[in-house]
Protein backbone atom coordinates (compact mmCIF):
# COMPACT_ATOMS: atom_id res chain seq x y z
CA UNK A 1 0.00 0.00 0.00
CA UNK A 2 1.37 3.20 -1.09
CA UNK A 3 0.75 6.23 -2.70
CA UNK A 4 -0.32 4.74 -5.98
CA UNK A 5 -3.39 3.92 -4.27
CA UNK A 6 -4.23 7.46 -2.83
CA UNK A 7 -7.36 8.91 -3.35
CA UNK A 8 -7.89 12.24 -5.17
CA UNK A 9 -9.17 14.32 -2.13
CA UNK A 10 -8.13 17.23 -3.83
CA UNK A 11 -11.13 18.98 -3.82
CA UNK A 12 -11.10 18.91 0.03
CA UNK A 13 -7.61 20.90 -0.42
CA UNK A 14 -7.22 24.17 1.61
CA UNK A 15 -5.01 25.11 -1.29
CA UNK A 16 -7.90 25.44 -3.43
CA UNK A 17 -8.84 28.36 -1.63
CA UNK A 18 -5.90 29.50 -0.76
CA UNK A 19 -6.92 33.17 0.06
CA UNK A 20 -9.59 31.67 2.39
CA UNK A 21 -7.20 29.30 4.15
CA UNK A 22 -4.38 32.36 4.61
CA UNK A 23 -7.44 34.58 5.95
CA UNK A 24 -8.56 31.62 8.27
CA UNK A 25 -4.42 31.52 9.57
CA UNK A 26 -4.31 35.21 10.28
CA UNK A 27 -6.90 35.10 12.16
CA UNK A 28 -5.79 32.20 13.84
CA UNK A 29 -2.77 33.21 14.76
CA UNK A 30 -4.52 37.09 15.50
CA UNK A 31 -5.95 35.20 18.10
CA UNK A 32 -2.81 33.72 19.27
CA UNK A 33 -1.22 36.77 19.83
CA UNK A 34 -3.96 38.20 21.97
CA UNK A 35 -3.51 35.40 23.88
CA UNK A 36 0.11 35.08 24.72
CA UNK A 37 0.08 38.94 25.20
CA UNK A 38 -2.22 38.40 27.79
CA UNK A 39 -0.87 35.27 29.83
CA UNK A 40 2.64 36.35 29.88
CA UNK A 41 4.79 33.35 30.31
CA UNK A 42 4.24 30.38 33.29
CA UNK A 43 5.48 30.23 36.37
CA UNK A 44 8.08 27.86 35.69
CA UNK A 45 9.66 29.97 32.75
CA UNK A 46 9.43 32.58 35.35
CA UNK A 47 11.72 30.90 37.55
CA UNK A 48 14.03 29.71 35.26
CA UNK A 49 14.50 33.41 34.12
CA UNK A 50 15.08 34.68 38.04
CA UNK A 51 17.79 31.76 38.66
CA UNK A 52 20.41 33.16 36.43
CA UNK A 53 20.26 36.84 38.57
CA UNK A 54 20.12 35.05 41.34
CA UNK A 55 22.85 32.67 40.93
CA UNK A 56 24.93 35.70 40.11
CA UNK A 57 23.75 37.88 43.03
CA UNK A 58 24.58 35.24 45.35
CA UNK A 59 28.04 34.69 43.99
CA UNK A 60 28.40 38.50 44.09
CA UNK A 61 27.05 38.24 47.83
CA UNK A 62 29.82 35.85 48.58
CA UNK A 63 32.67 37.58 46.80
CA UNK A 64 31.86 40.35 49.12
CA UNK A 65 30.50 38.73 52.47
CA UNK A 66 34.04 36.39 52.39
CA UNK A 67 36.75 39.34 53.41
CA UNK A 68 34.39 40.85 55.35
CA UNK A 69 34.45 37.69 57.43
CA UNK A 70 37.64 37.26 57.66
CA UNK A 71 38.57 41.05 58.30
CA UNK A 72 36.56 40.64 61.19
CA UNK A 73 37.76 37.22 62.58
CA UNK A 74 41.48 39.10 62.43
CA UNK A 75 40.13 41.97 64.07
CA UNK A 76 38.68 40.45 67.00
CA UNK A 77 41.64 38.51 67.27
CA UNK A 78 43.93 41.51 67.41
CA UNK A 79 40.38 43.01 70.17
CA UNK A 80 41.37 39.83 72.39
CA UNK A 81 45.57 40.09 72.60
CA UNK A 82 45.00 43.67 73.46
CA UNK A 83 42.08 42.24 76.40
CA UNK A 84 44.81 40.08 77.50
CA UNK A 85 47.42 42.63 77.53
CA UNK A 86 45.47 45.00 79.75
CA UNK A 87 44.48 41.77 82.13
CA UNK A 88 48.45 41.51 82.37
CA UNK A 89 48.70 45.01 83.17
CA UNK A 90 46.14 45.16 85.87
CA UNK A 91 47.71 41.95 87.22
CA UNK A 92 51.06 43.37 87.37
CA UNK A 93 50.07 46.83 88.86
CA UNK A 94 47.51 44.38 91.62
CA UNK A 95 50.46 42.19 92.48
CA UNK A 96 53.35 44.84 91.86
CA UNK A 97 54.95 42.46 89.55
CA UNK A 98 56.85 43.73 86.21
CA UNK A 99 55.22 41.07 83.38
CA UNK A 100 58.20 39.11 81.85
CA UNK A 101 59.61 39.09 78.10
CA UNK A 102 57.58 35.37 78.41
CA UNK A 103 54.34 36.84 79.60
CA UNK A 104 54.04 39.06 76.97
CA UNK A 105 55.47 36.29 74.09
CA UNK A 106 52.87 33.93 75.59
CA UNK A 107 50.57 36.54 74.87
CA UNK A 108 51.48 37.68 71.30
CA UNK A 109 51.72 33.74 70.41
CA UNK A 110 48.34 32.99 71.56
CA UNK A 111 47.18 34.65 68.58
CA UNK A 112 48.62 32.19 66.20
CA UNK A 113 46.81 29.60 68.11
CA UNK A 114 43.15 31.38 68.30
CA UNK B 1 17.36 22.18 11.43
CA UNK B 2 13.67 22.08 12.36
CA UNK B 3 12.81 22.50 16.06
CA UNK B 4 10.98 19.66 17.94
CA UNK B 5 7.81 20.13 18.77
CA UNK B 6 9.11 19.99 22.24
CA UNK B 7 11.47 23.10 22.01
CA UNK B 8 8.28 25.14 20.21
CA UNK B 9 5.77 24.85 23.09
CA UNK B 10 8.40 25.27 25.22
CA UNK B 11 9.20 28.60 24.00
CA UNK B 12 5.16 29.36 23.90
CA UNK B 13 5.12 28.81 27.08
CA UNK B 14 8.15 31.97 27.67
CA UNK B 15 6.22 33.69 25.49
CA UNK B 16 7.01 33.25 21.85
CA UNK B 17 4.48 34.22 19.10
CA UNK B 18 7.37 33.17 16.62
CA UNK B 19 7.05 29.76 18.11
CA UNK B 20 3.42 29.41 18.02
CA UNK B 21 3.18 30.36 13.89
CA UNK B 22 5.50 27.37 13.50
CA UNK B 23 3.58 25.22 15.52
CA UNK B 24 0.24 26.61 13.34
CA UNK B 25 2.77 25.80 10.17
CA UNK B 26 3.54 22.74 11.38
CA UNK B 27 -0.18 21.44 12.70
CA UNK B 28 -2.87 23.86 11.64
CA UNK B 29 -4.00 22.06 7.85
CA UNK B 30 -3.77 19.07 9.81
CA UNK B 31 -6.14 20.16 12.30
CA UNK B 32 -8.72 21.32 9.50
CA UNK B 33 -8.33 17.92 8.07
CA UNK B 34 -8.71 16.15 10.96
CA UNK B 35 -11.96 18.58 11.84
CA UNK B 36 -13.64 18.10 8.15
CA UNK B 37 -13.09 14.49 8.25
CA UNK B 38 -15.56 15.08 11.48
CA UNK B 39 -17.44 17.65 10.91
CA UNK B 40 -17.89 17.52 6.88
CA UNK B 41 -18.51 21.10 6.17
CA UNK B 42 -15.62 22.94 4.97
CA UNK B 43 -16.44 26.32 6.50
CA UNK B 44 -17.83 24.32 10.14
CA UNK B 45 -13.88 22.60 10.10
CA UNK B 46 -12.08 25.66 10.30
CA UNK B 47 -14.14 27.40 12.80
CA UNK B 48 -12.98 24.41 14.71
CA UNK B 49 -9.58 23.90 13.87
CA UNK B 50 -9.29 27.96 14.76
CA UNK B 51 -10.89 27.24 18.08
CA UNK B 52 -9.04 24.30 18.52
CA UNK B 53 -5.57 25.28 17.63
CA UNK B 54 -6.34 28.58 20.00
CA UNK B 55 -7.45 25.98 22.65
CA UNK B 56 -4.02 24.82 22.48
CA UNK B 57 -2.22 27.91 23.12
CA UNK B 58 -4.48 28.78 26.11
CA UNK B 59 -3.77 25.91 27.89
CA UNK B 60 -0.55 24.94 26.44
CA UNK B 61 0.61 24.30 30.39
CA UNK B 62 -1.71 21.31 30.58
CA UNK B 63 0.35 19.88 27.91
CA UNK B 64 2.16 17.30 29.91
CA UNK B 65 4.27 15.52 27.62
CA UNK B 66 5.55 18.67 25.10
CA UNK B 67 6.85 15.94 22.32
CA UNK B 68 3.79 14.75 21.45
CA UNK B 69 1.81 18.19 21.06
CA UNK B 70 0.71 17.04 18.00
CA UNK B 71 -1.02 14.02 19.60
CA UNK B 72 -2.72 16.59 22.68
CA UNK B 73 -3.86 18.85 19.31
CA UNK B 74 -5.77 16.51 17.37
CA UNK B 75 -7.72 14.63 20.29
CA UNK B 76 -8.36 19.03 21.17
CA UNK B 77 -9.71 19.04 17.46
CA UNK B 78 -11.50 15.54 17.77
CA UNK B 79 -13.63 16.66 21.06
CA UNK B 80 -14.18 19.84 19.71
CA UNK B 81 -15.58 18.54 16.52
CA UNK B 82 -17.86 16.45 18.19
CA UNK B 83 -18.96 18.97 20.27
CA UNK B 84 -19.67 20.75 17.14
CA UNK B 85 -21.85 17.96 16.12
CA UNK B 86 -23.79 17.50 18.91
CA UNK B 87 -24.52 21.89 19.55
CA UNK B 88 -25.18 22.51 16.36
CA UNK B 89 -26.19 19.31 14.16
CA UNK B 90 -27.88 21.56 11.43
CA UNK B 91 -24.51 22.70 10.41
CA UNK B 92 -23.73 19.36 8.83
CA UNK B 93 -26.94 19.86 6.40
CA UNK B 94 -25.34 22.96 5.15
CA UNK B 95 -24.40 23.02 1.24
CA UNK B 96 -20.63 24.15 1.44
CA UNK B 97 -22.29 26.85 -1.27
CA UNK B 98 -23.95 28.08 2.03
CA UNK B 99 -20.09 29.25 2.57
CA UNK B 100 -19.35 31.55 0.04
CA UNK B 101 -15.39 32.14 -0.47
CA UNK B 102 -13.06 35.44 -0.59
CA UNK B 103 -11.46 34.15 -3.46
CA UNK B 104 -11.89 35.09 -7.00
CA UNK B 105 -8.86 32.78 -8.51
CA UNK B 106 -10.70 29.73 -10.32
CA UNK B 107 -13.92 30.42 -12.39
CA UNK B 108 -17.76 30.33 -11.55
CA UNK B 109 -17.92 27.21 -13.79
CA UNK B 110 -14.79 25.62 -12.03
CA UNK B 111 -15.34 26.31 -8.46
CA UNK B 112 -19.13 24.80 -8.80
CA UNK B 113 -17.64 21.70 -10.48
CA UNK B 114 -15.12 21.51 -7.58
CA UNK B 115 -18.10 22.14 -5.57
CA UNK B 116 -19.68 19.31 -6.61
CA UNK B 117 -16.75 16.83 -6.54
CA UNK B 118 -16.05 18.06 -3.13
CA UNK B 119 -19.95 17.20 -2.35
CA UNK B 120 -19.90 13.83 -3.50
CA UNK B 121 -16.78 12.74 -1.52
CA UNK B 122 -18.32 14.52 1.97
CA UNK B 123 -21.25 12.49 1.23
CA UNK B 124 -19.32 9.46 0.24
CA UNK B 125 -16.94 9.88 3.55
CA UNK B 126 -20.48 10.00 5.61
CA UNK B 127 -20.26 6.20 5.65
CA UNK B 128 -16.96 5.71 6.95
CA UNK B 129 -16.17 5.67 10.71
CA UNK B 130 -14.62 8.41 12.12
CA UNK B 131 -11.29 6.49 12.55
CA UNK B 132 -11.06 5.97 8.82
CA UNK B 133 -12.33 9.16 7.54
CA UNK B 134 -9.68 10.89 9.55
CA UNK B 135 -6.65 8.66 8.45
CA UNK B 136 -7.79 8.78 5.26
CA UNK B 137 -7.98 12.38 5.19
CA UNK B 138 -4.45 13.09 6.90
CA UNK B 139 -2.72 10.60 4.24
CA UNK B 140 -4.12 11.49 1.17
CA UNK B 141 -5.08 14.69 1.49
CA UNK B 142 -2.18 15.73 4.15
CA UNK B 143 0.63 13.63 2.87
CA UNK B 144 1.21 12.64 6.58
CA UNK B 145 2.69 9.04 6.67
CA UNK B 146 1.64 6.36 8.46
CA UNK B 147 3.66 6.40 10.95
CA UNK B 148 3.14 10.05 11.79
CA UNK B 149 -0.64 9.40 12.15
CA UNK B 150 -0.14 6.57 14.31
CA UNK B 151 2.09 8.20 17.11
CA UNK B 152 -0.26 11.50 16.58
CA UNK B 153 -3.56 9.93 17.20
CA UNK B 154 -2.29 7.13 19.14
CA UNK B 155 -2.94 3.78 17.63
CA UNK B 156 -0.48 1.11 16.19
CA UNK B 157 1.01 1.78 13.03
CA UNK B 158 -0.53 -2.00 11.53
CA UNK B 159 -4.10 -0.33 12.77
CA UNK B 160 -3.04 3.02 10.61
CA UNK B 161 -2.50 0.66 7.91
CA UNK B 162 -5.57 -1.49 7.93
CA UNK B 163 -7.95 1.54 8.01
CA UNK B 164 -6.18 2.98 5.83
CA UNK B 165 -6.84 0.37 3.00
CA UNK B 166 -10.50 0.05 4.04
CA UNK B 167 -11.19 3.42 3.89
CA UNK B 168 -9.87 3.72 0.21
CA UNK B 169 -11.55 0.16 -0.70
CA UNK B 170 -14.95 1.88 0.90
CA UNK B 171 -14.88 5.35 -0.37
CA UNK B 172 -13.78 4.35 -4.20
CA UNK B 173 -16.86 2.17 -3.94
CA UNK B 174 -19.38 4.53 -2.42
CA UNK B 175 -17.92 7.33 -5.20
CA UNK B 176 -18.27 4.78 -7.89
CA UNK B 177 -22.07 4.65 -6.92
CA UNK B 178 -22.60 8.12 -6.37
CA UNK B 179 -21.17 8.51 -10.03
CA UNK B 180 -23.92 5.56 -11.38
Amino acid sequence: MDDRDRVDLSALDAANDSRRWEAVVAATLARVDVVIAARGPDPLTLIASWSKPLTLAALAAIAVLVPIEIMLEQREAEVEKVERLVELSTESAVGQRQPTGADLLRIIATEGLQ
Amino acid sequence: MAQSDAELVAAVRGGSREAAGRLAERYLRATRAVALAIVRNVAAAEDVCQDAFVQSIERIADCRDPDRYGAWLLQIVRNRSRNHLRDEPAARALPLDAHPTVSAEPSPHQSAERAEIRERILAALEELSEHRRVILLLHDLEGWTHLEIAERLEMPHGTVRSHLHYARKQLRALLRELEE
